[in-house]
């Protein structure tokens, strides 16, 4: 079927315009980061508490030390598909160990919470394989 | 010649007319059609280059791959009724405190998920470690016919081989907001090879309602390297980001 120009040009805007919004919901992962600030990171050196081996996102809750007494962090990392070809298991961690965790702090900072980066143990390994 | 001979002998052909072909095939020969497969074993996920190596954070370095880029997500051919439909549809879609949990076809070919193809004589099995499962019968049947088919987020795939290329028919997928956004009219034909040491799967669409015409997209796959096992994701067992006012949070352990 013949199409004019301007019934052409339409098409085309329509298409483009579906193009643009088709990805402007950034929720393929279980849910948006947007929570956490990417330009941030923060050292976090204490002791496991719980190491959570779950789905859709494991979890190391970390006592952490600090001026005013012991702060319980929460340290959100990926699905445990993502941990185990990182070369995690379920035993890499366990309540008592002492290890250094980087993070990506939650934006507002009204929660003790972040977003892992890596983790080392108190003799400096590093936890999990090179990428 | 009695009664209860003959109605035996009905229901005798009544049951070997309604087994599946498949059934009645000699184990010599489904040894032989195995031999004849492809070797697709191992893990694999989509080379796009917007999620198929993230790390043990599950995201990318800046939270949020640029999804733009994926090949599912190219413009498509849109009648102009149907433009504003599929626009709609992705408006209402989760935003930034929305969860997805588990993906339809064909967005679960291209998820940031490895998956796996199970190849028997039979059926072809897509399995997703999100838990998506695709069964694209290969006996030689056909769609249920158009009263007794009913969408699902997966379809109905029935395919062949032609060679080692799977070629694979699917309809009935139910109509989403994962792109393509097309309509419940919307027939996937697929072929699926291996190329090298990569799979590909070569996706057309055709939809007379959505599409001025036929759209194909060809998506690649890498191995993914040092997966021993299948890891499974499950979105309800442990989720600790609840909404509380408007904003995810992060709930305490329990």
């Amino acid at each position: 079927m013949a199409t004019s120009c301007s019934q052409r040009l339409t098409k085309r805007a329509a298409a483009l315009a579906v193009a643009a919004i088709l990805f402007s919901s950034p929720s393929v992962a279980h849910h948006s980061g947007a929570m956490f600030d990417y330009d941030k990171s923060l050292t976090l050196a204490g002791t496991v508490k719980q190491f959570q081996w779950t789905n859709p996102h494991c979890w190391i809750e970390l006592s952490v030390p600090g001026d005013h007494g012991v702060e319980d962090w929460s340290v959100e990392m990926g699905a445990p598909l993502q941990l185990y070809q990182g070369g995690w298991k379920p035993g890499t961690l366990k309540p008592g160990d002492e290890i250094k965790v980087v993070v990506r702090p939650v934006r507002d900072g009204t929660q003790k919470a972040g977003l892992f980066v890596s983790a080392t143990r108190a003799d400096g390994t590093v936890l999990g394989k090179p990428r | 010649m009695s009664s209860r001979f003959l109605m035996r002998g009905f229901i005798v052909a009544a049951l070997l007319a309604a087994t599946p072909a498949d059934a009645q095939k000699s184990e010599q020969d489904r040894v032989r059609m195995f031999a004849s497969l492809p070797n697709w074993t191992g893990y694999w996920i989509a080379d796009d280059g917007v999620e198929n190596a993230l790390g043990v954070s599950g995201r990318t370095e800046k939270g949020a791959a640029d999804y733009a880029k994926m090949k599912l997500a190219a413009p498509l051919p849109y009648t102009a009724d149907f433009a504003a439909k599929a626009a709609a549809a992705r408006k209402n879609s989760a935003g930034d405190t929305g969860k997805e949990c588990g993906f339809p076809f064909p967005f679960m070919m291209e998820s940031p998920w490895v998956l796996q193809f199970l190849i028997t004589p039979e059926e072809t099995d897509v399995i997703v470690a999100g838990r998506e499962i695709r069964h694209i019968y290969t006996d030689g049947r056909a769609h249920p016919s158009p009263d007794d088919v009913w969408p699902t987020p997966w379809g109905d795939s029935v395919g062949k081989w032609e060679g080692h290329v799977l070629t694979v028919d699917t309809i009935a997928v139910k109509p989403g907001t994962f792109p393509p956004v097309v309509s419940e009219r919307a027939r996937f034909i697929e072929r699926i090879r291996m190329v090298n040491d990569r799979i590909e799967d070569e996706i057309t669409v055709e939809d007379p309602v959505a599409l001025t015409k036929p759209w194909t997209v060809t998506i690649p796959y890498q191995r993914v390297p040092g997966l021993d096992r299948m890891v499974h994701g499950d979105c309800a067992e442990n989720d600790r980001n609840p909404v509380v006012d408007g904003k995810l949070t992060i709930a305490p352990a329990n």
